[in-house]
């Protein structure tokens, strides 16, 4: 199956809030995994989601201190590690559909991102934007 | 390749202390930079030519359709499919897991294999699985009472009852309309460089405008298969009106708050707009009528505009009671539009900013360069290195605001965003009454920047941001905002969104008004009705109905 990036960004966010990762954490590894997803480099959503919530807020403060250090041509290793810097600086990237993602990996976001969701009540359904019922005027 | 000049930046704008209220953009009105327009007005540019590729219809009007048209050297094709649905399962709400058609709008030609792959799929939208052919797609229901008069009439040989026609507007309405790689279809990137669709929301425009020419042959179609020979089709002028409806819930909310930088661009560019109009000295002979033409149109459209809502209805009754009494605007004056916005000021919202749309209408060739700047296409960037100092003197800068909200006060912060399991329809919460609110979307962004202060106060201000996101990582959405920000005044809606008195139909209003839309039918604070590309022109009359069709007014039929 191949993704759209959007989703995958989007999905992996939704993944990794579900996780109990800060929004904006969140938000950046959701690019990230798009960004190693594109064009079938490789499994961006399970190689964002090998690192626990602790690792990856981690990792981005080391990133980020490499790249606010005067010697910024201090060597950041690994692929995740160089994507995750091109991404913080907004250097472009060959934009194509991920088709690498597994189908374990993608189902591990979904379950993930359904942790984000508030269970169905009665009440919260009646109360929800819409006509209740139906629609037929 | 047009911008925002540097002499645009002398004019002075309205404050973002005014425009970005949730009062005022839950007042604003569709412009000539609105979204619909400007796709149409590409359309004419491109001499476009729509053509019915295949039409597969049984007498009661379920089959298949497809639409094909050649934009910007592309080819495009609307693929409609339209299913019988039981009375029961017709809801516009997100829940809904059927509908009376299901679209989508297919980069290129189908061939019989897509079209089969997509009949198995769109009709179950959400539920279904897309690929990259597919850019937009959507799905609707009808208007039972309207489709079914039209119907019936036109198999009579009778013209549909003029004043149906115009109390509704559509013969069916899209409950949703995705675009940007929602399930699996092409990310936004895959055309938006292209001619044509690189504007926001020109790709699901295009969509929408193409539904609506669908619904206007189906109807015709079915009143041929029940009247025969006496069957007669639609006076143009009445279709023309017929433009299509759309229900809109709480998702739009959130797509506003989480793209600050592409609201800023769109706000930005009607404000430009507006100052723009502002400074024109004087008249022509010509622009002056025209601004009278479409000071009369806007009162007839504005005393057409009935809805069932309280709250709107009596808005409405000070807006046409406004317009009533204005005095004749004279428009040979100095700097006329000028004075008329600053005549408006001392009228209600709703006045203003309807005035603030018609003094647009007439100026194309001053404003429609404003549409290029709209989109938002470049990347996000951050700046961890950033001091503590520096991102609170940017707080005092841009998010004043946020200062005027007692979040102590537990109705300042009654209400939480939330997505519902139930087909993730997106819901407002009771944080005092219902549970949910450890799974909330981050909307709260008043909240959010007096928690941002509260901690920032315990680091040295020469301490770089990284250092605070180290410990507090919380903080990181509201600190990217504030960047972005910056040198985007329009890009936070200054308001508290979790207060008890918030009303989201606001935030609606304010977005479906920068697609194009008109006769805004709140049908609670959560949801509304509208109508698109009432007035515009129909497939086979682009070139010669051309761009004035603002603010629609209910035609009058020469035969009548």
């Amino acid at each position: 199956m191949s993704f759209s990036l959007n989703e995958v960004h989007m999905t992996l966010r939704k993944a990794l809030c579900g996780r109990g990762l800060a929004f904006g954490v969140a938000d950046d590894f959701g690019a990230v995994g798009a960004r190693l997803s594109s064009g079938n480099e490789q499994d961006g959503v399970a190689a964002i989601l090998a690192h626990d919530n602790q690792s990856l807020i981690a990792l981005l403060h080391r990133v980020e201190t490499t790249m606010a250090s005067l010697s910024s041509d201090a060597p950041l290793d690994g692929l995740l590690e160089r994507r995750l810097a091109e991404h913080l600086s907004g250097r472009p990237f060959p934009r194509a559909r991920a088709c690498a993602i597994s189908e374990a990996s993608w189902q591990q976001a979904l379950d993930l991102s359904h942790l984000t969701y508030v269970p169905e009540t009665e009440a919260s359904r009646l109360g929800g934007a819409g006509a209740g019922t139906n629609d037929n005027d | 390749m047009s911008s925002i000049s540097s002499s645009d930046s002398r004019l002075g704008l309205r404050s973002p202390d005014t425009v970005m209220r949730l009062e005022r953009l839950g007042s604003a009105f569709p412009t000539r930079l609105s979204f619909g327009r400007s796709m149409i007005r590409n359309l004419i540019a491109d001499g476009v030519e729509v053509r019915r590729s295949r039409w597969s219809m049984d007498p009661q009007g379920f089959g298949r359709a497809t639409y094909t048209l050649e934009l910007g050297g592309h080819t495009y094709s609307l693929i409609a499919f339209s299913n019988a649905l039981d009375d029961a399962d017709r809801s516009d709400r997100v829940i809904a897991e059927a509908w009376d058609a299901s679209f989508a709008l297919f980069d290129g030609v189908p061939e019989s294999a897509d079209l089969d792959r997509l009949e198995a799929n769109l009709p179950r939208q959400e539920a279904g699985r897309y690929s990259e052919k597919e850019l937009v797609i959507s799905r609707s229901n009808k208007s039972v009472r309207l489709f079914s008069h039209v119907a019936q009439a036109l198999a009579k040989g009778e013209q549909p009852d003029v004043d149906m026609v115009d109390s509704i507007g559509y013969l069916m309405r899209t409950t949703a309309v995705y675009g940007n790689g929602k399930f699996g279809i092409a990310d936004r990137f895959v055309f938006s460089d292209r001619p044509g669709l690189g504007g926001p929301f020109a790709a699901e425009m295009l969509t929408v405008w193409l539904i609506r020419n669908f619904t206007h042959d189906l109807v015709e179609h079915v009143a041929a298969a029940m009247g025969g020979e006496n069957a007669v089709r639609l006076d143009p002028a009445i279709k023309r009106h017929l433009g299509i409806g759309n229900s809109t819930g709480l998702g739009m909310a959130p797509f506003l708050v989480y793209h600050p930088e592409l609201i800023h661009n769109w706000l930005n560019a009607r404000e430009t707009a507006i100052a723009r109009v502002r400074a024109i000295p004087s008249l022509t002979p010509a622009q002056a009528q025209q601004l009278q033409d479409l000071l009369q149109r806007a009162k007839t459209h504005v005393s057409q505009w009935h809805v069932p809502d309280a709250i709107q209805t009596a808005r409405l009754d000070v807006l046409r009671a406004e317009l009533s009494a204005m005095e004749q605007p004279d428009w040979q004056a100095d700097y006329p539009l000028q004075r008329l916005i600053d005549w408006s000021l001392s009228q209600s919202v709703e006045c203003q900013e309807l005035i603030a749309a018609l003094c647009l209408e007439p100026f194309g060739a001053l404003l429609d360069d404003l549409t290029e700047t709209m989109a938002f296409n470049a990347p996000k960037t951050f700046n961890a290195a950033q001091t503590v100092a520096e991102i609170k003197a940017m707080i005092a800068e841009h998010y004043d605001w946020c200062e005027g909200f007692d979040l102590e006060q537990q109705p300042s912060q009654q209400r939480f965003w939330y997505v519902s399991e139930a087909k993730l329809e997106p819901r407002l919460g009771d944080r005092y009454a219902e549970a949910g609110a450890d799974k909330e979307q981050p909307l709260d962004i008043a909240r959010q920047v007096q928690w941002l202060l509260d901690d920032l106060a315990g680091f040295d201000p020469a301490a770089p941001l990284l250092d605070v996101l180290a410990s507090h990582p919380e903080h990181r959405n509201i600190a990217k905002r504030i960047q972005a920000a910056q040198q985007r005044p329009f890009a936070e809606v200054r308001d508290n969104l979790i207060d008890q008195s918030m009303r989201p139909i606001d935030l609606l209003r304010c977005k479906l008004a920068f697609f194009g839309a008109v006769k805004f039918d709140p049908k609670s604070d959560l949801w509304t009705r509208i109508t698109l590309f009432q007035g515009a022109p129909l497939v086979d009359e682009l070139p010669m109905r051309g761009d004035d069709w603002w603010l629609a007014t209910k035609p009058v039929l020469s035969s009548a």
